[in-house]
């Protein structure tokens, strides 16, 4: 297949063709646009050929049966906005060719096409538009215009030598003899706020950035040129636009073609029951450093939010996108996957749906054909597939490249472990997960009601006469009911972290504890106290100690003494 | 010397390598070795990527350093130590990295699973995974820091003294209290060789540390050792090391 998408600057001779040949009745019609349009003086027309294909064929009126179930031409000229019903073809005239029109300001193109009809070929050619709706001498029109031949009242093309005759004057590209193939030529075509030239670059980026597949590996099965004024703009090669090099590394190994075969290339089979959906290869690659981006212009602008779209997926963006393929071999969409979790690594896959269930995929299309939508499916079995083939892929890449699990407490450092490092200041222990040992806060981690809790409600230092020493307030709460509730309590030289050693200081000793107005000596490192009833009791506890120590505390409280 | 970035091998990848060179043995890994892997990259942020021809200089180094030790043969722990040292103080001088790159695990895990493979299941034939993985007590990782904390040359000492010993190291590195902290863990080791060359010690001296690592973190909490004059944190350092070798002992 050739494909030619030309943009040209119309010769004169040209302009004067379609305003006298072919749109002589332009002024005529409600909608000035065509007016308008015939009238620029730097008019441009986009011809889009394709050869070595069938071109339109069929009947030329859609009343009309066809002798071998062929109605190309009817569906493309005259059933517009039809959805397309056929498998298996890339080619589907629903969007494609509504988006002819569209991108023309006046809404207008202008088609010539050789094919096969009733076993001869047969040059075609019509002019088509599609405007709004309007009433005229009381009439409802519903827009839609066709220029065909004069001397009928139906939308018929003109044939043979006069249409071919009609498109060399209207600069369409040459259909050779014996060849078959289409010229639609797009008329005054609207670049959404690019130049023409910016235009034809997004155009040829677009090329290789959704066709790809096809122009990859050594029999490509497609040829496309794009164009302006008869200059050509290159299509360009996969490896000038990372990462789409990664992508066309992923496809050729997804085809047993990546040469040296390497650990970081993942294929995965994507199943459904007993049934294979299709093939997931997924490649991962760092990101390339200081690359200087390769100057394009289409038009975008980074900095300009309402300037148009990049041709580019992968513009300011990193790459963790899985391509969708199916038979066609055109990118459906690049999907987005999550980030590679280490910093400067990126990842490219591909997805491609096995040829026995194209159609499944394809009924998921929308018009646009850029991403599956079970939802579109009507056929529950396709339906599921497309459900399952999506969550599978989703799920390749969420496992692989997703984030890790959070660490568990252990390994982190939990806030704890800071609070821990601070609290010698202030001789307070921290609370929470990374605390060896920790045991203020009592419930927490045991189960069941009956544990006392203690709430650490502040620290710090104290003079005992002329003894330095450190002091610990906290409220203990016994669980309802109880008799007797057990409060152990631990000192020791604040160290790293939620270290401590009670050796390093001499005069590090337990004193006393207060609490509802009783006071009950204490006295080693570790010792304890009892709190009758279940009324929760503000207790403060004293620990004596060097003036060059601060003291780690560890309480905690049970209804057995541990202290015995 | 130039500063360099070095690439950092994602943990998924570093244990994928470790399986598969598991039973491999030490002379096979030699040819494991590689410059670059195709996981590993380094930061996306600054700096100058290590270039593969330093790489490889750097991989020569480490080599010739293991061939003059013995490598492959079984190392006993004096040339362990020596060893130890030996690289710790390489690493530093040649690798070119920054303190913000040398915590980073994958740069490890690269050095040490990719660039010289054989190194540590030579130093560490257990081939413990804190080992190889570029975590804080990797092979190579944990030697760099010593030479970053208490180097340059890790084989150095004043006169009358000898350089520290693997427990020694471990005494400072492994509390992170102090291994952060240049100033302090540098005047605790010159504290110990005081006492050292001042004559007989009573006690080991991987006891004396044992004994005033403790005493310096706990005056930590109160004391910020970092504005203290060299003077003033000798004199505090050396009030310590007379605490430790005054307690009684059993």
């Amino acid at each position: 297949m050739v494909f030619n998408i030309a943009a040209e600057t119309l010769a004169a001779s040209v302009v004067t063709c379609l305003r006298e040949s072919v749109f002589h009745n332009a002024s005529e019609l409600p909608d000035p646009t065509l007016a308008h349009s015939l009238q620029r003086t730097d008019l441009v027309g986009l011809y889009v050929s394709d050869r070595n294909t069938k071109g339109l064929g069929g009947p030329v009126q859609g009343h009309l049966e066809s002798t071998d179930g062929n109605y190309d031409w009817v569906d493309f000229i005259l059933n517009v906005g039809k959805a397309n019903t056929d498998g298996m073809t890339g080619g589907t005239y629903g969007f494609g060719k509504t988006i002819a029109y569209i991108a023309s300001r006046p809404r207008t193109i202008i088609v010539h096409s050789r094919a096969m009809h009733n076993g001869a070929p047969v040059s075609r050619l019509i002019a088509c538009s599609i405007g709004s709706q309007f009433a005229l001498d009381g009439i409802l029109h519903t827009g839609r215009h066709w220029w065909g031949r004069n001397d009928s009242s139906e939308p018929v093309p003109l044939e043979g030598i006069e249409a071919d005759t009609l498109a060399a004057r209207l600069g369409m590209p040459d259909i050779a003899e014996g060849s078959l193939g289409t010229n639609i030529l797009i008329l005054d075509p609207d670049f959404g706020h690019r130049t023409i030239h910016q235009g034809m670059t997004f155009i040829s980026e677009s090329v290789l950035w959704h066709l790809w597949p096809k122009l990859v590996g050594d029999d490509r099965a497609m040829d496309i040129r794009t164009t302006l004024d008869g200059a050509e703009i290159a299509i360009p090669k996969p490896d000038s636009r990372p990462p789409l090099n990664h992508f066309v590394a992923a496809y050729s190994a997804l085809k047993g073609e990546g040469g040296e075969p390497s650990a970081a290339v993942r294929q995965h089979e994507i199943m459904r029951y007993k049934e294979r959906l299709g093939r997931l290869t997924t490649v991962p690659f760092t990101t390339p450093h200081f690359s200087t981006p390769v100057p394009i212009d289409d038009g975008h602008k980074p900095e300009d939010p309402d300037s148009p779209a990049a041709a580019s997926p992968f513009t300011n963006r990193v790459c963790n996108h899985t391509v969708l393929l199916r038979s066609p071999e055109l990118v459906v969409e690049y999907r987005e996957g999550p980030p590679a979790p280490k910093e400067g690594i990126e990842w490219a896959g591909v997805f491609r749906a096995d040829d026995d269930l194209d159609e499944s995929f394809a009924h998921a299309e929308p018009p646009t054909h850029d991403s599956w939508q079970p939802s579109l499916v009507t056929i529950h079995e396709q339906r599921l597939r497309v459900v399952k083939a999506l969550r599978d892929i989703d799920h390749a890449v969420s496992t692989q490249w997703g984030k890790p699990k959070p660490a568990t407490a252990a390994e982190s450092t939990s806030t704890a472990a800071v609070a821990n490092a601070l609290s010698h200041l202030v001789g307070t222990p921290g609370q929470g997960k990374g605390r060896p040992g920790a045991s203020g806060g009592g419930g927490a981690g045991k189960r069941g009601p009956k544990r006392a809790s203690i709430e650490l409600l502040d620290a710090g230092p104290r003079m005992l006469g002329n003894q330095t020493a450190s002091y610990l307030r906290c409220l203990v709460t016994p669980p309802k009911g109880a008799d007797v509730t057990f409060v152990t309590v631990s000192v020791g030289v604040a160290l790293d972290g939620a270290t401590s050693d009670a050796t390093l200081d001499p005069q590090l000793e337990l004193v006393s504890a207060e609490f509802d107005g009783d006071r009950e000596a204490l006295k080693g490192h570790r010792s304890g106290f009892k709190v009758f009833g279940d009324e929760p009791v503000h207790a403060v506890i004293c620990a004596k100690r060097s003036s060059a120590s601060s003291v780690l505390w560890d309480v905690s409280a049970d209804l057995e003494s541990s202290t015995a | 010397m130039s500063i360099y970035i070095y690439p950092r091998l994602p943990r998924d990848v570093a244990h994928r390598i470790i399986a598969e060179l598991a039973d491999k043995g030490l002379t096979e890994l030699v040819g494991y070795g590689a410059l670059s892997h195709t996981s590993a990259a380094p930061a996306a942020v600054g700096g100058i990527p290590v270039p593969q021809q330093e790489l490889q200089r750097i991989q020569d180094g480490l080599r010739e350093i293991a061939s003059r030790y013995g490598f492959p043969a079984k190392l006993d722990q004096r040339s362990q130590q020596i060893l130890d040292r030996t690289l710790g103080t390489y690493l530093y001088k040649e690798l070119g990295i920054v303190p913000g790159d040398a915590a980073v695990e994958g740069v490890w895990s690269f050095l040490t699973l990719v660039l010289v493979p054989e190194l540590a299941p030579w130093r560490f034939p257990q081939r413990t995974e804190s080992r190889l993985i570029g975590v804080p007590r990797n092979a190579l990782r944990r030697l760099w820091w010593r030479a970053w904390a208490l180097g340059p040359d890790l084989n150095a000492a004043p006169a009358g003294c000898s350089p520290l010993g693997e427990d020694e190291f471990v005494q400072i590195m492994e509390r992170s209290g102090l291994s952060g902290n240049r100033k302090a863990a540098r005047a605790a080791r010159d504290a110990v060789w005081r006492a050292e060359a001042n004559g007989l010690l009573p006690i080991l001296r991987t006891e004396l540390m044992r004994g005033l690592i403790p005493r310096v973190l706990a005056a930590r909490s109160h004391v910020v050792l970092e504005i203290l004059s060299d003077d003033e944190l000798a004199a505090l350092l050396d009030g310590y090391v007379r605490q430790v070798l005054e307690q009684p002992r059993l």
